[in-house]
């Protein structure tokens, strides 16, 4: 799935921590959608997404000069959104909690803007939009009852098609916790989609 | 190998995660193994829904927003100096107050209450000794 030419990355990474801003922004550009779509999938909000994605290119930014590159830099930044992701979640779960904030819920800006999120090439079919939505929003809902680490198991695996020994990188777990999550979220998700 | 094992390596097998070599065995056990094979089945239509649930891929361009974040330079003081230097201050305040602590003066009126009480007190003890030294027990 990433095709990406790591000699290109580290000539780009090498640039950026000399100050040079047109080589990060190479860089932003490069990763800018598959970062943004992994957004999407873990905080399951476009506009919380964005601040997430774009808050991830400036703390990569800041920190770039102390990026030792023993990992790649696409496992770097990934890592970067995964934790920021994590900590959004935990605030919007405090404040549910504490203040007994309705935000966990999207409002009806965000529902509208997600049901706009549909393939371009189905637009002109009003069939296979309602099918796409009606899946789309059903895989949602079961992702949902997952728990946090069993669904960026799951989306690292699925949605970004990494392999196991990347995603281990990614969340700093085992091979084998990566293995037994995958197998507890698919389960889950195999059962919650039975009927689909 | 039981079949909790196997499952587990259909799961590894959807995931292209399971070694070449492991594939001819598990096949022969999916052609023996009704509960097996069902879960293979199974699997094999979750994989296939939730491919079909992606979301598409959304172009947005990030770097005109961010690059106005990493160029903008900042003239306040940083939060890391501000804060501990205010928190030094009011910690500071603190303790001059607790260590310097002055105080209240009495109103003549307290005073002058206690001067009464003081009084009162010693015109007991003294009736309680005059008590006393009448009983001969002093």
């Amino acid at each position: 799935m990433y095709n990406r030419d790591r000699d290109e990355d580290i000539l780009l990474v090498q640039k950026s921590k000399k100050g040079d801003k047109d080589a990060f922004g190479e860089l932003v550009r490069r990763y800018q959608s598959d970062l943004y779509q992994l957004a999407r999938n873990l905080v399951s909000s476009t506009d919380e997404a964005e601040d997430i994605t774009a808050e991830t290119f400036v703390r990569a930014w800041r920190y770039i000069k102390s990026f030792k590159e023993k990992s790649s830099f696409k496992t770097w930044i990934w890592k970067i959104l995964v934790n920021l992701s994590r900590t959004h979640l935990r605030r919007r779960y405090l404040q549910n909690k504490i203040f007994f904030w309705q935000g966990f819920f999207k409002d009806k800006d965000d529902h509208i803007k997600e049901i706009e999120w549909i393939d371009p090439s189905t637009e002109s079919d009003p069939e296979k939009t309602f099918e796409q939505k009606n899946i789309q929003q059903v895989v949602r809902w079961a992702r949902g009852r997952l728990s946090r680490r069993e669904q960026e198991v799951f989306t690292l695996k699925y949605d970004k098609e990494l392999k196991i020994s990347e995603i281990s990188e990614i969340l700093s777990l085992s091979e084998n916790t990566i293995k037994v999550l995958l197998f507890r979220a698919t389960k889950k998700m195999a059962k919650e989609l039975k009927d689909y | 190998m039981n079949c909790k094992d196997y499952q587990k390596e259909i799961l590894l097998f959807y995931a292209d995660e399971l070694p070449p070599e492991r594939k001819t065995e598990l096949d022969q056990h999916l052609q023996i193994c009704f509960g097996c094979a069902k879960f293979s089945n199974d699997i094999l239509n979750t994989v296939d829904v939730i491919k079909k649930g992606r979301l598409p891929k959304r172009e947005i361009d990030f770097w005109p927003y961010v690059h106005k974040r990493i160029t903008v330079k900042h003239h306040l003081i940083s939060k890391w100096i501000l804060v501990p230097l205010i928190s030094m201050l009011l910690i500071g305040l603190m303790f001059t107050k607790t260590f310097f602590h002055i105080p209240v003066k009495a109103t003549c009126m307290d005073m002058e209450i206690v001067h009464e009480l003081g009084m009162i007190i010693d015109y007991e003890f003294l009736e309680d000794l005059e008590i006393l030294e009448n009983n001969e027990f002093v």
